[in-house]
C-alpha cells in the first residue's frame, strides 16, 4: 500500500504532514509512505519513516494542469493521497469535484460549507460563531463593528493568517497586508472570544464518521499553536449532531474544528480545518489512531493493534534530525536589501498558489468589483447643506458648515433625551465645547436648550459669549483654573474635580465663599482602564483619600460624580461596563461617606451613531437602573461633543492633479490641495466622501483603488486610501470630506499655508 | 468523618489506602483544619477596604464573563507566608497572602459578582524536593510550616458553583483552574473538602467525574 502525505513542514507552525506519517507508521509498518512537497525547506521531508520522499516544484512555478495529471495517474494507480494543507485540498477538490476512492480529502460542496466564518455545515452543532462582518462592508460599518466589540477583534485572512486589531489603524493595516498577501479583498473581521482553546477531530469517509477525539490545548506556543495537549471523548451533546453533519456533507478524510470555550462553558466555533491537525500524533499517542483509521476504511486492510496508551496526555518536543543526504539543505534567501531577516515565511510558495487559485476563481466567477458597490450613504440633511452651499466660489480647503444638519442633530438628541427625565430624576445634556467650540455650534447647542461644558476659564468666557448662563456651565478637567480671572462671579451649574488637591482646594474656596456652584464633585479614574484624568481609586490608601476628602466638603452643597471614557475609543460594550462600575463606586462612596450622590456625569466621547442607539434605546432603562441603585439621584448628566459636532462640519477640497495608475491593477494617486492637518483623524476614523458628478449631484465613493495624498511635502499626507474616485476625475473637481465637524476642525493646524 | 469516609465515585479510602501511603499519618494534622477567615474590625477602614476590594475587581472585569478567574488578585498579590489573624483593612494592603487568605479574597470577589463561591481545602501531592523548599520558606520567615508533610501540602482555593450546578475549582495562589483529570503525580489533588454553610447547599456537586461531597472530606483517586 503506497499512501502519499504532503504538509510536511514542521516549524513551530507545523503542518500535519509528519503526525500523520507517524500515526500511519504506528498501525501500518510494512506500508510504503512517501512524503510530497513543494519546498525543500520542508524539514519534516528528513524524517526518517518515510520510506521515499517526492519534491514537486514550488506552486509559483507549478503548472496545476500538469500537477493535476499526475496527481490522477498517482490515483488511478491505486494509492492513497493524504494532504495537509488546505490550499491544495481546496485545489484537488476542484480537480475531483466527484472525488476519487484514494483521494483522502473532503468534496468541494462539503468544503464550501465549512468555509470560514459561517461554517454552515456544523451549524447545528451546540457551537455559537463569534459575531464576524466582511469587509466589502462599507468602512463606517466595520468602524461600528469594531466599536461594538471594543475593539476586541481579528482580521483573518480567507485561508490562513488573523490579526488581532485593537483599533482603526491597525484594521487598516492588516487588510492591505492580508489583501495584498491573498488577492483578495474578501476578508472578515470577527470578535474577540476569550476562553480556552479545544478542538474536535474527526475521521470521516464517504460521510461515515469513523472516530473522533476531543483536544484540549494544554500548552501554547508564542502565536497560540498547540504545545501540548489532552485527548478525550468527544461529549455526547456535539457527537450526534456531529455524526448527522459528517453525513449530509459526505465528508471524506479529516478535519478539525477549532473551537474556544468560554468562562461559563460556552463553546464558540472558530473554523474548520478541513484536514487531520498538525497535532495529530498526539491523538495516536493517546490510543486513538485516526489517521489509520481512516486509511484503513479506504483500503480495507487492517492497522496493527495498537498498545495501551500510557497517557491521555501529549506535549511536544524539539528533536533534531540528520538531513536525507539526497536532500540537502538549500542555501539561505538572500535577505532584501535594508530588510532585517531573511524572510523565509512560506517557503513553498503558498501565497503564490493563493493567487493562482484566486484567478481561476476569477475567471470562473469573477468577485463583485468593490469599487464603488459600497458606499456608505449619507443623510439627506447633508445632501440639502450641501446643495445649498455655493461650491463655484469655495477657496478650498475650507470647512463648510452644515447648519440644517447642525441644527436638527442637537434639537433631535435633545427631545430625544428629555423624554427620559422624571420629575425626581433629569437627563441633561451639556455640549462639550473643547471638540469643537465653534459659534454655530455653540448656539445651536444653546437653542436646543444643551447646557455647555468647558475644560477652562475661556471656554466658560465663550459659553457665557454665546449666550450661555453660568448655571448652564460644568467647569470640569485638570486644567480648569487657568486663567481663572475669566471665570463669572455666578453660579456655575457643576464643578467636577481632578485630584484629592483639587477637591480640598474648592472645599475651601466654597467654604469662603469664593467659588459658586449648584454641584460639586469628582471625576473617578478607573482603575482598569490607562488614564491620566481624574482621581485614582486603585489603591486602598488612594480610596480611603477620596473618602476623607468628600467629608470635607460643605453639607449644603449637591455632591456629583464624573466619569469620562471615550467609547469610540474603548467600546460601545466595554463603556456600559464602565457605568454599572462608577455606578458601583457611587453606591459604595455614598455609604461610607454619608454624602448622597446627587449628579452623575456621564462624559461624552460617543460616535454619533453610537450616541443615537444609547438614546434611543438604553437611556430608558438607564433610568431605572440608576434610580435603584443611587436613590438620591437628581441628575444625570451627559456631554456629547463629537456625537453633536462631527456631521455638522463637512472638508472641501480639489484635486490639484490626478495621475494614471502606473499599471492597470496598480492603485492611482490623486493629489488634492487638502491635507492632514485640515483632517487630523483621518487615521482614527473613516470619513465619508463625496464627489459632484457632471449633474451636479453628490455621489457617496465606495472602496476603491484610488489614494487621496495632501498637498504636504510629508510622507504621511494620505487624507484617504483606496476610494472608489470617479476615473474621469479632472483636477479642479471638488471633494467633500464629510464627518470632520469634531476633532478634525478643533485640532487641524496651519501647515504649508506660506 | 476524616478520610476513612468518603463519598466519590473514582475511589473509595480505608484506613490504609493503597494510593495514599500512610495517610493516616500524613493527613492526620490537617483534618480539623478550619478554612482561612480574614477578620473585620466592624468599622469603616474594613467597610472601605471591602468596597474598595469589590470595586476593583468590577473594574477589572471589564465587561467579561461574571466566571473569569480574578486572576488580577494574584497578580497583585504575591504568595507568600503572612501572620494570622488579619484584618481586612490590613490584607488588601499587603504585598504578600498566603494561601488561605488568596482564597477567602477571591471567595468575596466572586460572592461580591453574584457567584456562589465555597471554601475548599485540598491536600496536594508534589515532590520531596518542593516540599523540603516550602518548608524551608516557611521556617526562614518565623512562619510555622505545618503545611507541609512528606510529599503532601495543605492548600486552599475557591469551589466555584456553575450555573449548571457543577462545581469549578479556582486556585487563586496559582491563578488557574484545578484540573479534575488530574488525579496523580506532581501537583494532583489527594484529598479536599468543599465547607458549604447552607444546609440547602449541602448536596454533593461533581467536579470534573468526582463526586464532592459537602462539608466532607474525600480522597481523589490515584493520587
Amino acid at each position: 500500500m503506497n499512501i502519499y502525505i504532503s504538509g510536511l513542514y514542521s516549524g513551530t507552525n507545523p503542518q500535519p504532514g509528519l503526525g500523520m506519517v507517524r500515526s500511519l507508521r504506528q498501525a501500518f509498518p510494512k506500508a510504503c509512505l512517501i512524503g510530497l512537497d513543494y519546498s525543500i525547506r520542508c524539514s519534516g521531508i528528513h524524517w526518517h519513516e518515510l520510506d521515499d520522499v517526492r519534491i514537486q516544484r514550488p506552486w509559483h512555478e507549478l503548472d496545476l494542469d500538469l500537477h493535476a495529471r499526475t496527481m490522477q495517474e498517482m490515483l488511478d494507480a491505486g494509492d492513497y493521497y493524504l494532504s495537509g494543507n488546505d490550499l491544495e485540498i481546496m485545489w484537488l477538490a476542484s480537480v475531483f469535484p466527484e472525488g476519487h476512492p484514494c483521494l483522502l480529502a473532503p468534496p468541494p460542496g462539503a468544503l464550501q460549507q465549512v468555509s470560514k466564518p459561517a461554517v454552515t455545515g456544523f451549524s447545528h452543532l451546540p457551537l455559537r460563531i463569534p459575531p464576524y462582518i466582511s469587509t466589502q462592508a462599507p468602512d463606517f460599518e466595520l468602524h461600528a463593528f469594531c466599536r461594538r466589540h471594543n475593539w476586541k477583534v481579528w482580521l483573518k485572512g480567507p485561508y490562513y493568517e488573523a490579526i488581532f486589531c485593537p483599533n482603526w489603524p491597525a484594521v487598516n493595516a492588516a487588510r492591505q497586508l492580508l489583501g495584498k498577501a491573498w488577492h483578495t479583498e474578501k476578508l472578515v473581521l470577527q470578535a474577540h472570544v476569550s476562553g480556552y482553546e479545544e478542538s474536535v477531530c474527526l475521521a470521516a469517509y464517504r460521510g461515515q464518521l469513523l472516530d473522533c477525539v476531543q483536544m484540549r490545548k494544554r500548552d501554547l506556543t508564542e502565536i497560540g499553536k498547540t504545545w501540548a495537549g489532552d485527548i478525550n471523548d468527544v461529549v455526547p451533546e456535539i457527537l450526534e449532531p456531529l455524526r448527522e453533519a459528517i453525513k449530509k456533507m459526505n465528508w471524506t478524510g479529516g478535519a478539525e474544528l477549532e473551537m474556544l470555550r468560554d468562562a461559563s462553558g460556552q463553546r464558540w466555533l472558530l473554523e474548520c480545518n478541513p484536514r487531520f491537525p498538525a497535532w495529530i500524533h498526539g491523538a495516536s499517542l493517546a490510543g486513538r489512531n485516526l489517521v489509520a483509521r481512516l486509511v484503513s476504511a479506504a483500503s480495507g486492510i487492517a492497522p496493527q493493534p495498537m498498545e495501551t496508551a500510557p497517557s491521555h496526555e501529549f506535549t511536544r518536543v524539539v528533536v533534531e534530525l540528520p538531513v536525507n543526504p539526497g536532500l540537502p539543505l538549500h542555501a539561505l534567501a538572500e535577505p532584501f536589501a535594508g530588510a532585517i531577516g531573511h524572510n523565509m515565511k512560506h517557503p513553498s510558495g503558498l501565497l503564490d498558489f493563493a493567487r493562482k487559485l484566486h484567478h481561476r476563481e476569477q475567471a470562473a466567477a469573477p468577485e463583485q468589483t468593490t469599487s464603488g458597490t459600497f458606499p456608505t450613504p449619507v443623510p439627506q440633511t447633508y445632501l440639502t447643506d450641501l446643495l445649498a452651499t455655493d461650491t463655484s466660489r469655495l477657496d478650498t480647503p475650507c470647512f463648510l458648515f452644515l447648519k440644517q444638519t447642525a441644527t436638527s442633530t442637537f434639537e433631535e438628541a435633545q427631545s430625544c433625551v428629555q423624554q427620559f427625565s422624571t420629575p425626581s430624576l433629569q437627563f441633561r445634556l451639556a455640549y462639550s465645547i473643547k471638540t469643537n467650540p465653534d459659534k454655530r455650534l455653540l448656539q445651536a447647542a444653546l437653542q436646543a436648550g444643551f447646557m455647555a461644558e468647558a475644560i477652562s476659564a475661556p471656554e466658560v468666557a465663550a459659553a457665557l459669549a454665546a449666550g450661555f448662563r453660568a448655571d448652564q456651565i460644568i467647569l470640569n478637567g485638570p486644567g480648569k483654573w487657568w486663567r481663572k480671572e475669566l471665570l463669572p462671579a455666578e453660579t456655575l451649574h457643576a464643578v467636577f474635580c481632578d485630584s484629592i488637591a483639587d477637591l480640598k482646594r474648592v472645599a475651601a474656596a466654597i467654604a469662603a465663599g469664593t467659588l459658586k456652584a449648584g454641584t460639586i464633585g469628582v471625576r473617578l479614574r478607573s482603575p482598569a482602564l490607562p488614564s491620566r484624568f481624574g482621581i485614582p481609586v486603585s489603591e486602598p490608601d488612594d480610596f480611603e483619600s477620596l473618602l476623607d476628602a468628600i467629608a470635607l466638603l460643605p453639607q449644603d452643597i449637591r455632591f456629583g460624580i464624573h466619569f469620562h471614557m471615550a467609547s469610540s475609543q474603548i467600546g460601545v460594550a466595554a463603556w456600559e461596563s464602565l457605568m454599572a462600575t462608577v455606578v458601583y463606586w457611587c453606591q459604595n462612596i455614598e455609604a461610607l461617606t454619608g454624602r448622597r450622590v446627587s449628579c452623575l456625569d456621564l462624559g461624552g466621547g460617543w460616535a454619533p451613531e453610537d450616541w443615537a442607539l444609547l438614546t434611543s434605546k438604553r437611556f430608558a432603562g438607564a433610568a431605572a437602573y440608576l434610580q435603584e441603585r443611587l436613590p438620591y439621584l437628581e441628575e444625570v448628566l451627559s456631554e456629547p461633543g463629537k456625537a453633536m459636532a462631527e456631521p455638522c462640519m463637512a472638508l472641501a477640497m480639489r484635486v490639484l492633479e490626478a495621475m494614471p495608475p502606473a499599471r492597470e491593477d496598480a492603485e492611482r494617486e490623486v493629489v488634492v490641495d487638502g491635507s492632514v492637518a485640515e483632517l487630523p483623524m483621518h487615521y482614527l476614523q473613516p470619513h465619508r466622501i463625496l464627489c459632484q458628478d457632471a449633474g451636479g449631484q453628490w455621489q457617496a465613493l465606495g472602496r476603491g483603488k484610488t489614494n487621496l495624498l495632501g498637498r504636504l511635502c510629508m510622507e504621511h499626507d494620505v487624507v484617504a486610501s483606496q476610494i472608489a474616485l470617479p476615473e474621469n476625475v479632472t483636477p479642479g473637481q471638488l471633494l467633500v470630506i464629510c464627518d470632520a465637524g469634531a476633532y478634525d476642525k478643533s485640532m487641524s493646524y496651519v501647515f504649508g499655508n506660506g | 468523618m476524616f478520610l476513612e469516609t468518603v463519598n466519590t465515585t473514582t475511589t473509595c479510602l480505608t484506613a490504609d489506602c493503597p494510593a495514599l501511603p500512610g495517610s493516616r499519618e500524613v493527613f492526620a494534622p490537617w483534618v480539623s483544619f478550619p478554612y482561612t477567615c480574614i477578620a473585620h474590625h466592624g468599622d469603616r477602614c474594613c467597610h472601605a477596604a471591602l468596597a474598595w476590594l469589590t470595586g476593583m475587581d468590577q473594574a477589572q472585569l471589564q465587561n467579561e464573563n461574571l466566571y473569569l478567574g480574578p486572576r488580577w488578585l494574584r497578580a497583585r498579590y504575591d504568595w507568600g507566608p503572612m501572620q494570622h489573624p488579619a484584618y481586612w483593612c490590613e490584607v488588601v494592603r499587603h504585598k504578600k497572602l498566603d494561601c488561605g487568605a488568596q482564597a477567602a479574597v477571591a471567595r468575596t470577589v466572586f460572592e461580591s459578582r453574584g457567584i456562589e463561591c465555597l471554601p475548599l481545602q485540598l491536600v496536594q501531592r508534589y515532590n520531596a524536593d518542593s516540599a523540603a523548599h516550602w518548608y524551608g520558606t516557611w521556617q526562614e520567615k518565623n512562619c510555622d510550616p505545618h503545611w507541609v508533610i512528606g510529599e503532601y501540602i495543605y492548600h486552599e482555593s475557591c469551589a466555584v458553583v456553575l450555573p449548571d450546578g457543577h462545581y469549578k475549582f479556582w486556585d487563586p495562589s496559582s491563578a488557574c483552574w484545578i484540573e479534575p483529570a488530574t488525579t496523580s503525580g506532581y501537583g494532583s489533588v489527594a484529598a479536599l473538602k468543599v465547607s458549604t454553610p447552607l444546609a440547602a447547599a449541602s448536596a454533593p456537586r461533581y467536579w470534573g467525574p468526582h463526586l464532592v461531597p459537602a462539608n466532607e472530606w474525600m480522597v481523589v483517586a490515584g493520587s
